[in-house]
């Protein structure tokens, strides 16, 4: 169920009420009734998905456990070993099996010698690139002695299942949700207002912002053959928004509704469009994913502590592999190595770790300095975008060879004063709490009751006017 | 906790009754102008229903007539339209509604109960459903009501200072048709979508169509209005693809509603006057109301 559907506003209250009335004096049925309400909620889309997530959650469990007792050096990488095949087969064979046989066909035929294979209709289940990670994370984090395992199987698969987060993010570290699962949960009020605050900032971003910007984006990129210059770097503008209001909407939601149960989970959008580099940019956007990377992928491989040539091709393997998780499609990986692209100046000249704090720290508006690097940023992030919204590598590189013609300097075809006003808007909001968890934190700001309400009822009131077309969530197709 | 609840249940309240009231205001005007809506004292006669009405039933031919039929018109909302005409124009003496087999099918209450459809539907005739339609509206399409709730608004609101006839959207108009499309193609796509669900799996009788054209009966009776239910002209190559069970069940019905049942599905027209295999297009319509002008006379008489 979408959480912008009348299913998920049903199931939410009752869920919320059964868990703090009924199960709050056992820790275990606690935990136990989050299992079933988050199967249900997974299996909402499809039940034939369970018996995967089931399967993913038990044999990390056992694991886990596995690899606290064992000391044999060999016997725990055959231990982590069977974590990563299982994982990382259930996410090969149902999101990368007909690309790369596709991709394979392909090769042959353009060697001349055409083969054909039988594809598979293979459905691919929802959240299976979210809860892989998060789940590998600690089988890994334990092979490391980074944490213990838990004993307490419930709540092992509470942690795996927790539906906020099951479907699109964040993905969790064990050492952060976990222990939230081992210990009892108190109600605090602060936080779930707080919650639905954040709650409420997401369905506008996710309602308003993407939906609206998705009719026109998807007339574009279905139609860009025929749109002028101007119009398609609109299109590829409005996508930046679409994909952000989209999946930081979601991240929004999913936070608040944790907050609502007790748990912290982590930020995943800390206002990228604000970055004034691509590394600062990477530091802000779907930073669950980013510090996954980081963590399991680049340090291993030798980070920043190796050779120049070595830090550069672990710099192109981190992109590479962050552009192939989003999707099967060569797009994705041209995205990736796009910002690999962009990042490597930054690392030769040592720029990659410049911009850490907050932008415009302390001050109302940036310098023309910092405004000229967010701009120049947030270009390059846009023109990547095209790559990753495309359907193809050549309608990517046409579309993005379309801007760069005469017409761009022309009228474009859409004026949706009404749209750039609440992209305007939105981002009004965001500056002024940039350095905060979300735009509606009013925590520690001096707002009056009937100040914050006003600002609760018009955001409610724009989103019941401005509802668009309902779109499902970008990220629920990774 | 109980504070926290109590607090988020008063500030949904706050913008349902907020809501509720800005919609229930705007009905009310809306409602209230629909219901005073005068047509000509000329006009005795109104043609209701679908798209086969609307393009065979030329309104400037028959005498004293007016097309209010819209493509797609489920029973429901003729009901509800006919239910607010004829109650302040008692001058309308006679309704002619299209009926046919295909009006029988369960695939016109997708255009009641299926969102992609209702989106474009709600906002047209929401100002004048009737109370029956409430409750089968929110037990079968509750989420469609929520989602599409801003075009349902927008759709009342503009019937608040509608002044013409053809301000308000749920007045239908005769369609004067330039197709040429008799052929295979279009007969096919017809049949598959009046008949048809996915995977070839027939759609069955709609009982939701049944029940509204009951109650037009009844109101046109309560009314002293005359029923006319016209199976308007189809080509013979439609007609023989029409499923069995909904020609059977046609004819049954000939002998519930047999006085009202104008059947002229078989009329004569050359190919020139199809603009589909289930349409007429102009040509055939000023050919089939010339016909129907003299029938409904000797009717008359």
């Amino acid at each position: 169920m979408l959480f912008n559907s009348i299913e998920f506003a049903i199931f939410l209250p009752i869920v919320f009420l059964l868990y703090w009335f009924v199960f709050r004096s056992s820790l275990s049925m606690q935990n136990a009734f989050l299992v079933l309400a988050s199967y249900f909620f997974y299996g909402w889309w499809d039940w034939r998905f369970l018996s995967l997530i089931f399967i993913s959650s038990l044999v990390d469990y056992t694991v886990g456990l596995n690899l606290a007792h064992k000391e044999h050096k060999r016997t725990r990488k055959l231990w982590l070993f069977l974590s990563i095949a299982v994982n990382i087969g259930f996410l090969g064979f149902f999101k990368y099996y007909n690309f790369f046989l596709e991709s394979f066909v392909e090769a042959y035929t353009f060697l001349g010698q055409p083969i054909h294979v039988g594809m598979l209709n293979i459905l691919l289940p929802v959240g299976i690139s979210f809860y892989t990670f998060q789940t590998l994370s600690y089988t890994i984090d334990i092979y490391r002695r980074k944490i213990h395992p838990t004993r307490d199987g419930v709540a092992f698969f509470a942690f795996v299942s927790f539906f906020p987060q099951l479907v699109a993010g964040p993905i969790e570290r064990a050492s952060n949700l976990l222990p939230q699962f081992l210990n009892n949960r108190v109600f605090d009020q602060g936080k779930a207002i707080d919650g639905m605050r954040q709650i409420l900032w997401g369905l506008f971003k996710k309602i308003v912002i993407a939906d609206n910007c998705a009719v026109y984006v998807n007339d574009i990129f279905a139609n860009y053959q025929d749109q002028s210059g101007s119009t398609l770097f609109i299109g590829a503008l409005l996508f930046a928004f679409q994909i952000y209001g989209d999946f930081s909407g979601y991240s929004d939601i999913a936070i608040g509704t944790a907050r609502l149960f007790g748990f912290n989970l982590m930020q995943n959008f800390a206002f990228p469009y604000f970055s004034r580099d691509i590394a600062e940019f990477w530091r802000r956007w779907h930073i669950s994913l980013t510090s996954w990377f980081r963590d399991y992928l680049y340090i291993p491989m030798g980070g920043s502590r190796r050779p120049l040539l070595i830090v550069i091709r672990n710099i192109f393997v981190v992109f590479l592999v962050s552009g192939f998780w989003h999707g099967a499609n060569w797009t994705f990986l041209f995205w990736g190595l796009l910002h690999a692209f962009y990042f490597i100046p930054l690392l030769l000249l040592n720029m990659n770790r410049k911009n850490l704090d907050v932008v415009a720290k302390g001050k109302m508006l940036p310098g023309l300095k910092e405004f000229l690097a967010m701009s120049l940023t947030f270009l390059l992030v846009v023109f990547a975008w095209i790559f990753f919204r495309a359907e193809n590598i050549v309608q990517a590189f046409e579309y993005a060879s379309g801007i760069f013609s005469r017409s761009l300097f022309s009228l474009p075809a859409i004026s949706s004063l009404e749209l750039y006003i609440l992209i305007v808007l939105m981002l009004i909001a965001e500056w002024l709490q940039r350095d905060k968890q979300h735009a509606l934190h009013f925590d520690g700001i001096a707002i009056p009751l009937w100040g914050r309400w006003l600002v609760y009822y018009v955001v409610v009131c724009c989103i019941i006017w401005f509802t668009g077309e309902q779109q499902e969530f970008i990220y629920f197709q990774f | 906790m109980k504070i926290f609840i109590l607090k988020t249940i008063w500030f949904f309240l706050t913008i349902l009754v907020i809501v509720s009231g800005i919609f229930g205001i705007t009905f009310m005007l809306a409602s209230k102008r629909a219901s005073n809506i005068k047509l000509d004292q000329d006009i005795h006669t109104l043609i209701c229903g679908d798209s086969h009405t609307k393009t065979a039933l030329n309104d400037s031919i028959i005498p004293n007539a007016l097309n209010i039929a819209h493509s797609s018109e489920h029973y429901m909302y003729t009901y509800s339209v006919l239910k607010t005409l004829l109650a302040n124009n008692p001058q309308v003496t006679t309704v002619i509604l299209g009926m046919s087999y295909h009006n029988l099918s369960s695939f016109y209450d997708d255009y009641v109960f299926v969102r992609s459809k209702t989106k474009y539907m709600y906002p047209r005739y929401a100002t004048v459903l009737t109370i029956q339609a409430l409750p089968l509206i929110m037990s079968h399409n509750f989420e469609g009501l929520v989602v599409d709730f801003k075009d349902i608004y927008h759709g009342v609101y503009r019937h608040v200072n509608a002044e013409d006839l053809q301000d308000f959207s749920f007045i239908g108009w005769f369609y004067k048709s330039n197709r040429k499309n008799k052929n295979d193609t279009t007969i096919s796509r017809a049949i598959g979508t009046h008949y048809f669900k996915a995977e070839r799996e027939l759609y069955g009788i709609s009982t939701h169509q049944l029940s509204f054209l009951a109650k037009i009966s009844q109101l046109c009776n309560k009314m002293n209005v005359r029923l006319i239910l016209i199976n308007c002209p189809l080509s013979p190559d439609y007609t023989s693809r029409v499923p069995e069970v909904f020609l059977e069940y046609y004819n049954d019905m000939k002998s519930e509603y047999g006085q009202y049942i104008l059947d002229v599905h078989d009329f004569h027209l050359p190919d020139s006057c199809w603009g589909d295999g289930d349409h007429l297009n102009l040509s055939g319509s000023i050919v089939f109301s010339n016909y129907l002008k003299r029938a409904l006379d000797s009717i008359a008489q």
